[in-house]
């Protein structure tokens, strides 16, 4: 019998202290049912025992490639590395504390073929620190309808790029790369992916385990994190600007980007201890503003507008009627809420 | 013997020899006698300010001022108010006129109801000669009122309609901005924030001639300097002073719409489209001025933004807002069905 050697996924693994999740995370990808993969494994200079780990797995299987940086890059830059040098038909990456079902990438690769599309993805699941384990079906249900409404595909994914595989060629051809910053690296390279890549295969019961903990870059906020917020912004927009799309597009990603910083601002508020870079951060995001590419005249007629609906609320809250509307819309889920509750509270050994 | 001065009018004259004639002769025949009337010349070019002093010798209750350079109509407007001595003040520009019982019957209401401001209708006067009654403005008021609002919330732009009490005018310092257009807004914000309280007397008239000489007609960048200087001291106004949380939104909302509609007529204007960017800019200085959560300020922006451009969003807004819609709906259907007004 002859092996087919052509390599159908290249799976990019940026690795960084992450010796308690790591084997976890290699013994998933290395037990893939889909064998003709390639796994890159990029050690961004680890101070823990993720490096002897890493080379372990590497004298066992041979489709491992382990690279060594000479000095700490960050996660983005590290998979751009990985593309860089990856041959499979498509690319796909697990971050080193996650990992994936075990058909993960046959089902995707297979879908992907069969309906011909250049992103395939799959769903998430999010592993909390008591070990639960919650899918999230609500990312793919939002593509869906989505794609459904005919909106474009740019504009619907989230923050989950891990979740899907992508033809390499194209990623190559243009130049689809992670940004250089601390955080959101991944935002820019989705935006991107997505904007060229327009076409997608959603797969179900298959998912992508998403731990969430405190250790992770995501979970330490600093000034840093915040610096990385605006430049994610800043690079958004400037990948748009450079970009031939109808104003109406333009306008829906650009707000997409903002609307990523303004909720950070919110964050922001309820942090005593950045007290002072609040307003600088303020400053900032207005001054963001400008590098929008159509008539400024619009700005202020955003600003007009909304607080047009802000005044108006202002207005029912004062009206008597507005009290009771209120609490009609909010029974239901209400109830919802409370029935979740007590099925904690009571029921939950038994479904255990 | 000595009359008490009932009301004092002041007239800021500035190249209108066209009208001024006019315009006096409506005032020196008003049915109430014993007024006073401050006219402050202010540097005109053509015969207007001769026709002023030719005015003075007919009549002893006009003063005629001759300011030593043009500070425009406010500041004359302001030195008006310091020369004055009546009991309550009004204002007239030179190119409109009035009914003769105009400021009889707006002192008789003041002093019958006891209120700080009496204010009269207004009639826009077209090129040709044919008249539009504005009765909307004082409607707004008046059911502004019912329902509990500030006064200054619910003013337009026509201070001249109104006669002020002098005293508290003065007291508070309510007076116009030193600014090239506009400067009336911020006398209205002021006054009738202070000036709590008014009465409304239908069936006079304030004649407003529209004509292509105005000043608010010729727009040049200066014009658009001002609005961004009005604006700002109209926000930095309602940052200092006490109001509840709608009427600042109200307030600040107003304001920001005389600067968004400014800049939706720079960007139509050719000649002057290169200005646009450092006025929105400057504009959205201003903004961030915004007293309230600045969160909140984003937020509306984007919504706001969001509004004009997303096609696929839901346009009926929140749950709780359809909700409210629909119980106002039912109340208005029950009303009109058993024939009663429901509050």
């Amino acid at each position: 019998m002859i092996m087919d050697l052509q390599i159908k996924i290249s799976i990019i693994i940026p690795v960084y202290n992450v010796q308690d999740y790591l084997r976890q995370c290699l013994n998933s990808v290395v037990n893939q049912t889909l064998k003709e993969i390639e796994i890159i494994v990029i050690n961004d200079c680890s101070t823990d025992k993720s490096r002897e780990i890493c080379d372990e797995y590497y004298k066992l299987d041979k489709r491992i490639i382990l690279i060594d940086n000479d000095k700490k890059i960050m996660q983005g830059l590290s998979r751009n590395k990985g593309i860089q040098i990856a041959t499979g038909e498509f690319i796909g990456f697990v971050d080193a504390d996650d990992y994936v079902d075990l058909d993960f990438f046959e089902k995707l690769y297979l879908s992907a073929k069969q309906f011909n599309t250049n992103i395939a993805k799959a769903e998430v699941s999010k592993i909390f620190k008591n070990g639960k384990i919650i899918p999230q079906p609500g990312l793919n249900l939002r593509i869906q309808n989505g794609i459904e409404k005919e909106i474009p595909l740019c504009l619907l994914f989230d923050y989950e790029h891990w979740s899907g595989i992508y033809k390499t060629e194209l990623i190559k051809t243009f130049q689809i790369k992670y940004a250089d910053i601390r955080n959101a690296e991944d935002a820019i390279f989705l935006l991107q992916a997505t904007y060229f890549l327009e076409s997608i295969t959603i797969i179900k019961n298959v998912s992508y385990y998403y731990r969430q903990h405190e250790n992770s870059t995501e979970a330490i906020r600093g000034e840093e994190y915040y610096d990385s917020i605006q430049e994610c912004f800043n690079l958004h927009v400037d990948f748009i600007n450079n970009q031939n799309m109808s104003k109406h597009l333009y306008s829906l990603i650009f707000l997409k980007g903002f609307d990523f910083a303004r909720t950070r601002y919110n964050e922001l508020l309820e942090r005593p201890d950045l007290n002072n870079f609040v307003n600088e951060y303020f400053d900032r995001i207005i001054e963001l503003l400008f590098i929008y590419k159509y008539d400024q005249a619009d700005l202020l007629l955003g600003f007009y507008n909304g607080l047009k609906i802000q005044r108006f609320r202002e207005a029912q809250k004062q009206s008597r009627y507005y009290k009771l509307a209120k609490v009609i819309a909010w029974f239901p889920g209400k109830l919802y809420y409370t029935f979740q509750l007590l099925k904690k509270h009571f029921l939950c050994s038994r479904f255990q | 013997m000595v009359n008490k001065i009932k009301v004092s009018i002041v007239v800021p004259v500035y190249n209108v020899e066209p009208f001024i004639k006019h315009s006096l002769d409506s005032l020196i025949y008003q049915t109430l006698k014993e007024i006073e009337i401050l006219l402050i010349d202010d540097c005109s070019t053509d015969a207007s300010g001769v026709i002023c002093d030719e005015y003075a010798l007919l009549d002893n209750r006009i003063k005629v001022i001759h300011n030593t350079k043009n500070i425009k109509q406010g500041l004359s407007r302001n030195i008006g108010i310091k020369k004055a001595t009546g009991e309550y003040i009004g204002f007239l520009d030179p190119d409109d006129w009035l009914d003769l019982d105009f400021y009889e019957k707006l002192h008789n209401a003041a002093l019958q109801h006891k209120t700080d401001i009496a204010k009269a209708e207004v009639r826009l006067v077209n090129t040709d000669g044919s008249f539009v009654n504005r009765k909307d403005l004082n409607n707004r008021i008046a059911e502004g009122i019912k329902k509990g609002s500030p006064l200054f919330v619910l003013f337009g732009w026509e201070h001249w309609t109104a006669i002020y009490n002098r005293k508290k005018i003065i007291d508070n310092n309510a007076i116009f901005a030193d600014i090239r257009n506009g400067q009336d807004d911020l006398f209205l914000l002021r006054s009738t924030y202070y000036l709590k309280t008014i009465s409304i007397t239908s069936g006079i008239y304030y004649y407003y001639r529209q004509h292509n000489l105005s000043i608010t007609s010729i727009r040049e960048k200066p014009y658009y300097d001002s609005i961004l200087e009005g604006f700002a001291l109209k926000v930095d106004f309602i940052n200092t002073h006490n109001m509840s949380k709608a009427d600042y939104l109200f307030a600040f909302n107003s304001a920001l719409w005389i600067v968004k509609s400014a800049s939706a007529e720079l960007k139509k204007n050719d000649n002057l489209k290169y200005l646009i960017n450092d006025f929105v800019k400057e504009a959205i200085m201003i903004i961030k001025k915004h007293q309230y959560d600045k969160a909140d300020l984003l937020f509306s922006f984007h919504n706001g933004f969001l509004e004009k451009e997303n096609p696929y969003e839901d346009q009926e807004g929140d749950f709780t807002a359809k909700v409210y819609n629909r119980i106002i709906n039912i109340k208005k259907k029950l009303s009109i069905f058993f024939g009663i007004k429901m509050v």
